[in-house]
């Protein structure tokens, strides 16, 4: 404990466990960037069993488990992040290796993905944009399945029924022999959603929403040195938009996305590694101004992606591996120019291992488009490691995030002139790593330039343009820890977080100082409970630190019964203390609320 | 009768003496105590979806301070009630005023000095994206655009003013915006909703007669002085560009003067007052006479706002509405002739569009 003490007073800083590598693995595996590289970084690991507590869409299990805030436009709806105080465009979501934000808003709306549609999720706060290109800025999401060999048939159903209606539905199969797996499922969310808020309305009106996701995802090794592997992703949905006031026109979104991926694993020898993906990606989507009337905004993009990683081992201490990416796409609406763009990039990495104690990685990459201008970016990292249970770690980097198909061709008001916005970036972290407890500390400071942002145009106020006009910074720590003792463990992260907007001297909207998550399951026999507290500080709800939401404090409960191996029965009531919330301004979170769940498994 | 009140009043127990001797001055101005019955006030139109419209109120008598201006008024009378989304604009009528809530496709009817609310007329096919109000003795007429993707169900709602029922509609081209109402004819500034608008059109309330005029693209002001009707259009400003116009039309002889803008000119805001029209381009306001047949090159005075977003001129007195960044709280700018602030910038709610003076 002294230790402990020692190591936060050091530098509040941070630890990386690497206790859990073996889980790890298979996961990361699809992503051969993030499995040799990238090691500067802390990581905050979310497995299956935490996705399983949590069979929503992916808002709400990452608000519980990490340092990001969610802005949510209610329960269910429009859902983005600010990572390190970032703004949502800013967090990268990386689905099994490849860049998945949206090509329209340069975001991802965490509530159009299901949060048990992957088997592990892996959040890596810092720079990524290297690999992971667009938007790696506050951080990166990992969406990881994992492929498993020769474990013959396995069926699982997971059944939920909660408040307001809400439904869950999981089906899987996975069947595989020693050269060939295979995994598909199918699952479901939707609720009426008309749970009550504190305002005149009484109820959330126009709330409802249904998701459907369907997976495949098939892998086969042709032989040692070979695998082929597809992917496919395929989410389907629909929401009504809350009312802000009982007599406004309803509106509502639909959404469809395709996501295919091939990928080959050549391994030739223990020397020479190479992955390489191809992938299409299909994002299309209706926004209903009135849901009772046919006319609907759509727009479509489709994305085609080809990324080659390369790495070879030159001697005992050095690797050097290249990394491209060309990318090609099309977008159309009613609102968007037709337009297409082209882009490649180049990314050079070397890892250089000093000594048996320390190493260091450093990385080069450019862009070239054919619609806007690139910053050349790098990355320089290096881990120190002089006695097993403690390691220093630094990284610092330039990252960036290109303009959108909204900014640049958005037919009243696009800037077909815009350049990448860019961000600087240093860290510090110290991780504490022993058997049963392991903690990260991390510093960090971010600069962010030439960050876009719609004003109203000069000529005249009906309509607006986006300039690459303001500046800012973010700056704080981060403390992620992990204590397991038999059959207890315990999961928090703490995040203490400054932004400053560089033109007016305040704070950027809809970012807490703190953010804190805690949670703890013990599991006695056949019973298992747990507890998530989350707490956030108030938030901006204006660029002049004027309007504020107040802070709030969730807790969470659940238990899980096992009744015999395949079947199991779990509880959870979700803000135990009735809190009434908001993470965006007059968008209200519901009360205590129940869920319960049977899962089966044959 | 007062009087007797009053010494009634005083009569009893001593804490309820100002408070009750306060209602008895009813028509005296006392913000601090939720009556305002002279003085400025500010419609806030509000983040689009945040339902936070309000009403800023300003005591120019008085310097600005802590309690001067006075901010939601509304939710102060109402017992925190919330206005409603998108406050487009205000209508003082008798000792009531009129407030168009555009998102919550509403008019909230608020007594004139409490702002205590009286009455609502909801959301219905007769209120469908509300904008501006007008009205004569007996009758109030609302312009609506109906379904913005829809380009032919735009109209003018008749409500009678006594117990706000509905009467019936006038069938008008897409996107009404203002309206004039002059000599039992009605004048509609017809914008273009979501598309581009390039018509006044002229109902005769008597026989229902509609006439409408052509008068350059996206009208969004008009005003009738000395027989003229005058049509500010703010011209297409994005994609394939067109000229803003400030249209002459005698209503007599219907002789039209076109006066056109310098490309890249789109303004906004017309107000007529002291034999004058002022408008406003690129955040600086402009004027001339109104027998004036050429618009002048040069401006006024250049404001000194981020953004403006409302305008309005009372004899020597400019009032000019700054939305900011319509995040923000804005501003309002009380400004002389040449452009001097007669008070400190005063606060308001987020995106100010328009300022009436009691």
């Amino acid at each position: 404990m002294k230790k402990l003490f020692l190591c936060f007073n050091l530098i509040a800083g941070i630890a990386f466990a690497q206790t859990d590598t073996i889980n790890l693995k298979p996961l990361i595996l699809n992503d051969a960037f993030l499995k040799n590289h990238y090691k500067s970084q802390s990581i905050i690991k979310l497995n299956d069993s935490i996705l399983e507590q949590n069979p929503n869409q992916l808002t709400q299990v990452l608000q519980e488990q990490t340092p990001i805030y969610f802005k949510e436009n209610g329960r269910g709806m429009v859902s983005s992040p600010s990572f390190r105080g970032t703004l949502a465009s800013h967090t990268a979501v990386i689905w099994n290796g490849i860049n998945v934000n949206s090509q329209t808003t340069g975001q991802t709306d965490f509530n159009l993905f299901a949060s048990n549609s992957f088997d592990g999720i892996l959040v890596k706060p810092g720079g990524g944009s290297i690999a992971y290109g667009t938007g790696s800025i506050g951080g990166t999401i990992h969406l990881l399945n994992k492929f498993e060999y020769d474990k013959g048939l396995q069926q699982k159903i997971n059944l939920g029924y909660g408040s307001y209606d809400t439904w869950s539905g999981k089906y899987q199969l996975k069947y595989s022999t020693e050269k060939f797996s295979s995994s598909i499922d199918y699952e479901r969310n939707q609720s009426d959603n008309d749970y009550k808020i504190p305002n005149h309305m009484k109820k959330n009106l126009n709330g409802k929403y249904y998701f459907n996701t369907i997976n495949g995802n098939f892998g086969y090794k042709i032989n040692p040195e070979n695998e082929l592997k597809l992917y496919s992703m395929f989410n389907f949905g629909k929401r009504e938009f809350p009312l802000v006031d009982i007599g406004s026109t309803p509106s509502g979104y639909e959404n469809q996305d395709y996501r295919l991926m091939t990928e080959w694993n050549f391994n030739p020898n223990e020397k020479w590694q190479s992955q390489l993906k191809l992938a299409y990606i299909r994002e299309e989507s209706s926004y209903f101004n009135n849901i009772h009337k046919s006319y609907s905004d759509d727009l479509q993009v489709d994305n085609y992606v080809l990324k080659y990683y390369l790495n070879h081992q030159l001697t005992n201490n050095f690797e050097l591996s290249f990394l491209s990416e060309a990318n090609y796409n099309q977008g159309s609406g009613n609102n968007l120019n037709k337009s297409d763009q082209n882009s490649i990039n180049f990314a050079l990495i070397a890892k250089h291992k000093l000594s048996d104690v320390l190493e260091y990685e450093a990385s080069i990459r450019q862009d070239f488009s054919d619609t806007y201008q690139n910053p050349f970016i790098y990355s320089l990292g290096f881990n120190f490691r002089p006695i097993h249970s403690y390691q220093l770690r630094g990284n610092v980097s330039k990252n960036f995030r290109n303009p959108t198909y909204n900014d640049l061709f958005w037919k009243t008001g696009g800037n077909p002139d815009l350049k990448s916005e860019s961000a600087y970036q240093f860290e510090l972290g110290n991780d504490f790593i022993n058997k049963n407890l392991n903690i990260q500390t991390n510093i960090f400071y971010n600069k962010l330039s030439d960050m876009i942002q719609w004003i109203p145009s000069s000529q005249n106020t009906s309509y607006w343009v986006p300039v690459n006009i303001n500046k800012a910074e973010t700056y704080g720590f981060e403390i992620i820890g992990s204590y397991k003792w038999n059959a207890f463990s315990f999961n928090t992260t703490y995040a203490y977080t400054k932004t400053k907007d560089k033109f007016k001297n305040k704070e950027l909207m809809y970012s807490p100082n703190h953010k804190w998550t805690a949670s703890a399951q013990y599991t006695y026999k056949r019973l298992s409970a747990f507890v998530q507290n989350i707490y956030t500080s108030k938030v901006f709800t204006d660029s002049e630190e004027e309007r504020t939401l107040d802070g709030f404090w969730l807790t969470n409960l659940g238990l899980n019964f096992t009744i015999s191996p395949l079947y199991s029965v779990s509880m959870s009531v979700n803000n135990v203390f009735n809190q009434e919330y908001q993470t965006q301004e007059n968008r209200w979170q519901p009360g205590t609320n129940y869920n319960i769940q049977i899962q089966i498994k044959f | 009768m007062t009087k007797f009140k009053s010494i009634a009043l005083i009569a009893l127990a001593g804490v309820f003496l100002q408070s009750c001797s306060n209602d008895d001055d009813g028509p005296n101005n006392d913000p601090e105590k939720g009556n305002y019955s002279k003085g400025v006030f500010i419609l806030n139109e509000g983040g689009f979806n945040s339902a936070n419209a309000e009403i800023t109120y300003f005591d120019p008598t008085k310097d600005v301070s802590t309690t001067n201006p006075i901010q939601e008024i509304f939710k102060t009378a109402n017992a925190g009630a919330q206005l409603g989304s998108v406050g487009q604009s205000m209508y003082f009528k008798g000792n009531k005023a009129y407030i168009v809530l555009n998102v919550s496709n509403k008019v909230e009817v608020v007594d004139n000095t409490t702002f205590k609310k009286i009455s609502t007329i909801p959301s219905s096919d007769n209120m469908s994206n509300p904008r501006y109000i007008v009205s004569d003795d007996q009758f109030l007429y609302i312009s609506n655009w109906g379904d913005p993707n829809v380009t032919t169900d735009d109209f003018i709602a008749k409500y009678k003013i006594s117990d706000l029922t509905f009467v019936e509609k006038y069938k008008v081209d897409e996107g009404p915006e203002k309206m004039i109402l002059d000599n039992n004819k009605l004048y509609v500034a017809q914008k273009g909703g979501w598309g581009t608008g390039k018509t006044v059109t002229i109902i005769d309330l008597k026989t229902n007669d509609k006439k409408s005029i052509n008068v350059g693209d996206v009208p969004t002001d008009l005003t009738i002085q000395n027989g003229n009707l005058f049509v500010l259009s703010q011209g297409v400003n994005w994609g394939t560009t067109t000229k803003g116009k400030l249209v002459r039309y005698n209503l007599t002889s219907e002789d039209k003067l076109e006066m056109n803008f310098p490309d890249g000119q789109h303004p906004n805001f017309l107000v007529a007052e002291n034999s004058k029209l002022y408008y406003i381009v690129n955040n600086s306001v402009y004027s001339m006479a109104t027998n004036a047949t050429a618009l002048p090159t040069k401006a006024d005075y250049i404001t000194g706002a981020d953004s403006v977003y409302g305008f309005y001129v009372k004899g020597d007195t400019f009032y000019v509405l700054d939305a900011k960044d319509y995040n923000s709280n804005g501003r309002l700018l009380i400004q002389n002739a040449q452009g001097g602030l007669k008070n400190p910038a005063i606060t308001t709610g987020v995106s100010p569009n328009s300022v009436y003076i009691k």
